[in-house]
């Protein structure tokens, strides 16, 4: 795992680039985070794809930055890099889920591009989508608010959107499931059928 | 290169987040998720171990955080490095 870790420093030295996926992590961008406000005017602004992974983004890079400080203080007053990083661990968690997270929601919206616009499935995937980035945005809601990225209007739009959202979705939540193509016999269940006839 | 060290972290966080809801879906069926004919108790046994098994969640998620912090520090580096290389020129 070390040999894979130090891989990308390595590539960067050979003069490759590194990916663009971890850009949020340069110094550059850091002085700017703390100022860094969401900038969505309308609840429908708000719910863009775009601005809600900018959203997971600044939170991923902003828990980066914090917890790297976190380690770096640690070793400063003595410490093992080892203890440093022990002492801290619940914020080296936050910081690696809210990577990941900013993984998958960018996945997601790269994959839902992809299905033909207008089309149905478009549709109601966006609908996934913004409902996965706004429920999941809400339980961490914290992170998200209290270097004041997020306003409260925002917080507020964030639990209309996961009510709306829900109730749009529900009709389509059978067929949703469905779209995995699990078979009965996986599913071994006596509640509902493959179809979504009981 | 990105996604080979983040794989550890995504295995803790998609793991977390399939096995708190499936206990949800559970939970929301009342009696009949309660029930071993839904087939979702039998669901949840089998697929809770997943946070355990090939790499326990939070140590996986130390490992994406290790890596974080040192692309951190080496990005860090890089640009006062050339920053101080600017001044002196």
């Amino acid at each position: 795992m070390a040999i894979v870790l130090t891989m990308p420093c390595r590539a960067a030295k050979r003069g490759v680039k590194l990916t663009a996926g971890l850009a949020h992590l340069q110094p550059e961008g850091r002085a700017a985070l703390g100022t860094q406000r969401c900038t969505a005017a309308s609840a429908s602004a708000f719910e863009s794809p775009a601005v809600l992974v900018a959203a997971y983004r600044h939170r991923a890079a902003r828990l980066a930055f914090a917890m790297t400080d976190l380690v770096d203080a640690g070793v400063a007053s003595g410490k093992t890099e080892t203890d440093a990083r022990n002492s801290v661990g619940i914020e080296l968690v936050r910081a690696s889920m809210a990577h990941c997270m900013l993984i998958v929601l960018d996945r997601f919206v790269s994959g839902v591009a992809k299905t033909p616009a207008g089309s149905a499935e478009h549709t109601v995937l966006t609908k996934l989508l913004k409902l996965f980035a706004l429920f999941y945005l809400e339980q961490d809601l914290g992170e998200f608010m209290e270097d004041g990225y997020l306003s409260p209007q925002q917080a507020a739009w964030t639990r209309q959107g996961v009510r709306r959202l829900l109730k749009e979705l529900v009709d389509n939540a059978l067929g949703l499931v469905d779209a995995f193509d699990f078979t009965d016999h996986s599913l071994n269940s006596s509640l509902g059928r493959y179809d979504g006839n009981w | 290169m990105s996604c080979r060290c983040a794989g550890s972290g995504l295995k803790s966080l998609t793991t977390t987040l399939a096995a708190g809801g499936i206990e949800t879906c559970r939970r929301a069926c009342g009696g009949h998720g309660y029930s071993e004919l839904s087939g979702l108790p039998e669901f949840l046994v089998d697929y809770v171990a997943a946070v355990t098994y090939e790499g326990e969640n939070t140590l996986l998620a130390f490992q994406t955080s290790r890596f974080l912090i040192k692309q951190v520090r080496y990005e860090g580096s890089v640009h006062s490095a050339v920053r101080s290389a600017w001044r002196s020129c």
